[in-house]
């Protein structure tokens, strides 16, 4: 059994399909979709009670950008057998560290994987993708633990959270400490990975004030732990495009966007969400004052409170214990949004309500992207037509302000793909019920079909008109203000 | 070889349909260059006027008047009947310029709704200004 990254497995964008292939490619089983659900980061697929999960997003102009397909899209696909695969995080918690070291390390070897798909070649030493290190895979017993995946590697990655130096009591030498350093990095939209530095007091510290979030820094050589001795951590000084991949990575919220809780919803769970770690999407009202405050344990730490609201609720706390939280959020000039992974939340007796609590394992994304930007007029549609009409399955997504001047809904409408010469005039649309599906899968189960508006317009503005335009079916319910009824 | 950059330059022109957000004055002007390129208008302006029958009994008459110029309006009411439009709120037009008859053929007119809207507008008309002065520069003055 061997594993492999399949990339463009399924040809229409989804990035990254990690597949179990069997030695005998003759017995791969083919696979018929039934149903599929979309949120921002992952593409479900249900069949036979089981649900399959596709990577999936799409990089355009570093941006992270949704995509819709449809079922007739995926149906024509061979899907092979795929394996849960999530980009998670460890997600390591203080508790963590004060067992022995040893098991530590048991869990790294466990959760690494390596697939043979080297990384790109960067000066003098490899970067290898926390995608391809494949952090925190679960549900996979590996059979490939060979040396070779536990060399070390470098990796690139923008600096999502950092935390406070901490100490440990040192269990080996009793009466010393030993100080940690965690940082969180990601290196593309779905991968991101939590890394521990270990070391002496002045290494830590000294690791601590030279990074802060945001910070693009090469983790050299690359290992969950970094430890002072075999490894080390720099600022990253690459070309400037390749700075600001990095840099767009922070705007990108770790969790579907779909998933969190309002505050409201948090204060009307009350004590059922005490302890849970969950996701906020908020703005941040007002920062409190930075307060010094010594722990249980006796160590100096400051603790800083938030007051967030949305639309549900005008206040809610946000309690930070390490500084640098409310530091970067103060920073950035218009602050207004934070979308907050994995914050604890707990039920305060004193103020006899629910207040959230930032730890080790969250994460906080200022100012959550906005994916579609891009403003055209016509004249720039049209232009952008021409240049990617040469591609197979040119995508690029934009706002335009625009006229309807023609919107005919008893019209038969046609796909109306633009066909080339050197394609041998074969329509490529695969969203086209007549076009490319029939090529690759002409027995379509009937179960298959669904019923949707199929409706072109015309839309201009003072530099032109572009005619047709297809009216994506659930707009077309929108704008017309109908349902449209299964066709039995 | 300038008259062969001037034939390239008509040719670049795309003769799809052009909505243009314009003044009544802008309207009278773009009009000029009706054969060029097929063209609809968008303007803001008080109706200034009752709203009348024609000739024919086929279409409503008005006067739309902007911060510069007045204008004849016709709107036929072949599939849908004119709203009841209040003489002295602002409206949106947009039609045909008939610059024989110097009048507007609406295809449609509504009230200003929101309070921002002519605020947007003037910027839009601004910027449409600029787009067609840059599109007609090579073009001859009909």
């Amino acid at each position: 059994m061997s594993y492999h990254i399949m990339k463009d497995t399924i040809n229409y964008g989804f990035k990254t399909v990690i597949s179990q292939v069997p030695d005998k490619p003759q017995s791969m089983p083919q696979v018929k979709i039934t149903d599929f659900r979309l949120d921002l980061q992952t593409l479900f697929i249900f069949y036979d009670k089981k649900i399959l999960l596709v990577q999936y997003y799409i990089l355009y102009k570093n941006q992270y950008q949704c995509y819709r397909y449809s079922k007739e899209c995926l149906s024509s696909c061979l899907v092979t057998e795929v394996i849960h695969v999530v980009a998670m995080s460890w997600s390591g918690r203080f508790s963590d560290f004060t067992g022995s070291y040893n098991s530590l390390r048991n869990y790294n070897q466990n959760s690494f994987i390596y697939n043979g798909h080297s990384g790109s070649n960067h000066g003098n030493f490899n970067i290898t993708k926390i995608e391809d290190a494949n952090t925190g895979i679960s549900n996979i017993t590996l059979n490939i633990q060979t040396k070779a995946s536990l060399e070390k590697r470098n990796i690139v990655g923008i600096v999502l959270s950092k935390e406070a130096p901490k100490s440990v009591f040192s269990k080996k030498n009793p009466g010393t400490e030993r100080y940690l350093l965690n940082f969180v990095v990601r290196d593309s939209p779905a991968y991101f990975a939590s890394l521990t530095c270990w070391g002496s007091e002045l290494f830590v510290k000294d690791l601590a004030s030279n990074f802060s979030v945001g910070d693009i820094g090469t983790f050299l050589p690359f290992h969950f732990s970094i430890s002072e001795n075999h490894s080390n951590v720099s600022l990253f000084s690459g070309p400037d495009g390749e700075i600001e991949n990095y840099k767009s990575l922070l705007q990108v919220p770790t969790k579907a966007n779909n998933d969190y809780y309002t505050l409201d919803d948090v204060i009307a769970n009350g004590q059922n969400l005490h302890g849970e770690h969950i996701n906020l999407l908020a703005v941040v009202k007002k920062i409190g004052l930075a307060k010094d405050i010594t722990t249980k344990n006796g160590k100096q730490t400051k603790r800083c409170e938030l007051k967030l609201m949305d639309e549900t609720c005008p206040s809610f706390a946000l309690i930070l214990f390490s500084f640098r939280l409310a530091v970067s959020i103060s920073d950035s000039s218009s602050i207004a949004v934070v979308f907050i992974a994995d914050v604890r939340v707990s039920y305060d007796d004193f103020r006899k309500t629910m207040t959230a609590t930032a730890d080790s394992k969250t994460i906080i994304t200022v100012n959550p992207v906005e994916t579609i930007t891009d403003v055209y007029n016509i004249a720039e549609i049209k232009h952008l037509q021409q240049e990617l009409g040469s591609q197979f399955k040119p995508t690029q997504y934009g706002i335009s302000y625009a006229f309807i001047t023609q919107f005919d809904i008893d019209t038969d409408d046609k796909c109306r793909q633009l066909v080339f010469e050197d394609k041998g005039y074969m329509c490529t649309n695969p969203d086209c019920t007549q076009g490319a599906i029939y090529m690759f899968d002409p027995v379509l189960d009937a179960s298959m079909y669904t019923t949707e508006y199929s409706i072109s317009l015309s839309i201009s503005d003072h530099t032109g008109s572009i005619m047709p335009c297809h009216l994506d079916p659930s707009i077309a319910e929108q704008i017309l203000g109908v349902k449209l009824m299964p066709h039995i | 070889s300038t008259e062969r950059t001037s034939r390239k330059a008509k040719v670049d022109i795309d003769n799809s349909l052009h909505v243009i957000s314009t003044s009544i004055r802008g309207m009278q002007h773009w009009s000029k260059y009706k054969d060029r390129f097929p063209m609809l208008f968008e303007v803001y302006g008080i109706i200034d006027s009752a709203l009348l029958r024609d000739k024919t009994c086929t279409g409503k008459e008005f006067v739309l008047r902007d911060e510069q110029d007045s204008i004849q309006c016709i709107f036929y009411e072949i599939d849908r009947q004119l709203p009841r439009l209040i003489r002295g709120q602002w409206h949106r037009c947009v039609g045909n310029f008939d610059s024989r008859r110097g009048q507007l053929k609406c295809v449609s007119v509504r009230p200003v709704t929101k309070g921002d809207e002519r605020q947007m507008f003037k910027s839009n008309v601004a910027m449409v200004e600029n787009y067609l002065q840059q599109m007609t520069r090579s073009l001859p003055e009909p």
